[in-house]
């Protein structure tokens, strides 16, 4: 039986230029640095242009990661963060369109609200820091030791920012979403 | 069931029932854009050229050595390679003029903005000798940021890898090694030894100067998050 190579030795040899150990890595990871790009955009194709961004970058500063440290939390912060800059440099435009006179679109314009879970549309509107910890915990399964690297935390104080973020999501439901309270509460 | 609980039992509902789209292959891509680890930017090779054959040149030329230093310099950030170490203490000095980040937005002359994943600063400081610079810090990740105005000239001596990088599609610089940071010319009150690696890039007429010892993709991903 053939010993398939581990995380670390795959990352070693992607480090020196061996690409078919860059795409299995890759094929590895894709669908959760995906997912938490769909998740944090709203919209597949900006999704893919920031996975697709995620993986070139970690690519591109291989030799700056530890390699004995799983390689997904990494990319799963970076893919984060990138959605994070997009989101910030879409605000930015829309604020420009603004200034030129035309009407900003609703929050989430990628998406049809009717297609939206309500409960989705509520998440949406908190922080980043608030949504990605609870697409990274609740959708992705992510367990704390690895939410504690993705986010650069304590482990212990994974609990508390997920505390903090489900207590927000509750204010914001309470306030602004009268059926999904009453579904939730009642 | 408390409140907590049932939002969370909700969530995970939902979570289970979540349409997705379906993932692309993103391993199929990679050589589509020129992805290689650290891969030299060819679009870079005619200036850095220009400034090897330039520095061989005009290092012998002591006059003209004012046109070679403006050739390494990016925004209000010189980079003096080559440069003798000063002979002082390598010890790093307390920055002067510690305010608050609402006092440092009021006489900054330049929009004062922040990384939103480090949240605001421990520490705020305000440079009036280098024309109101403001250095925001943050303590438990080890963070400097300088937010240079245009006008002030901030001189690095001497470190000991420089690289050049990319911060929002511009061109960057990322230095790494023990260095000296020259805040005043010939001032060695002001000469601040810094161990960690620096990135410097511009937006606008604003230098910015980042602090770390995190990675250099990390430092990248904090400088174009400022808002």
């Amino acid at each position: 039986m053939v010993d398939l190579p581990n995380e670390s030795e795959m990352v070693a040899r992607a480090r020196t230029g061996d690409e078919l150990a860059w795409e299995t890595l890759v094929r590895q990871h894709q669908e959760p640095v995906f997912r938490l790009a769909y998740l944090l955009l709203g919209d597949p194709d900006d999704a893919k242009d920031i996975a697709q961004e995620a993986f070139i970058r970690t690519y591109q500063h291989l030799d700056q990661f530890d390699e004995t440290r799983p390689l997904r939390p990494w990319l799963m912060r970076i893919a984060s963060n990138l959605a994070r800059n997009r989101k910030r440099s879409l605000s930015r435009y829309w604020r420009n369109l603004e200034r030129a006179g035309r009407q900003r679109p609703p929050e989430g314009a990628a998406l049809d609200p009717s297609d939206v879970e309500e409960l989705w549309q509520a998440v949406r509107r908190l922080k980043h820091d608030d949504q990605q910890v609870i697409y990274l915990r609740y959708f992705l399964e992510v367990s704390e030791g690895e939410m504690a690297s993705t986010l650069e935390i304590a482990r212990g104080t994974v609990k508390s920012r997920l505390h903090r973020a489900l207590g927000r999501l509750r204010e914001l439901i309470e306030t602004e979403y009268p059926d999904l309270r009453a579904e939730l509460y009642v | 069931m408390n409140e907590e609980e049932r939002l969370e039992g909700r969530l995970k509902k939902l979570a289970t029932n979540f349409k997705y789209p379906r993932t692309p292959n993103f391993a199929s891509d990679l050589g589509k854009r020129d992805a290689r680890p650290g891969r030299f930017d060819w679009r870079l090779a005619l200036p850095i050229a220009a400034v090897i054959v330039a520095v061989v040149v005009v290092l012998a030329v002591p006059p003209v050595r004012a046109a070679l230093v403006e050739v390494f310099g990016l925004g209000s950030v010189e980079i003096v390679l080559g440069e003798p170490t000063p002979t002082v203490e390598r010890v790093e000095i307390s920055l002067p003029g510690e305010t608050t980040l609402e006092s440092a937005r009021e006489v900054s002359v330049v929009p004062i903005l922040l990384p939103p994943r480090l949240g605001s600063p421990d520490q705020v400081f305000v440079l009036s000798r280098v024309g109101n610079t403001v250095v925001l810090a943050w303590e438990d990740e080890g963070i400097a940021l300088y937010v240079i105005p245009p006008g002030p000239l901030v001189q690095k001596l001497s470190p000991e890898n420089v690289e050049q990088t990319l911060v929002n599609g511009r061109p960057a610089i990322w230095t790494s090694g023990d260095h000296f940071l020259e805040l005043v010319e010939n001032d060695p009150d002001q000469l601040v030894f810094v161990t960690e690696h620096v990135l410097v890039w511009t937006e606008d007429d604003v230098t910015y100067r980042l602090e770390t010892n995190l990675p250099l993709i990390d430092a990248i991903l904090i400088a174009e998050s400022l808002e």
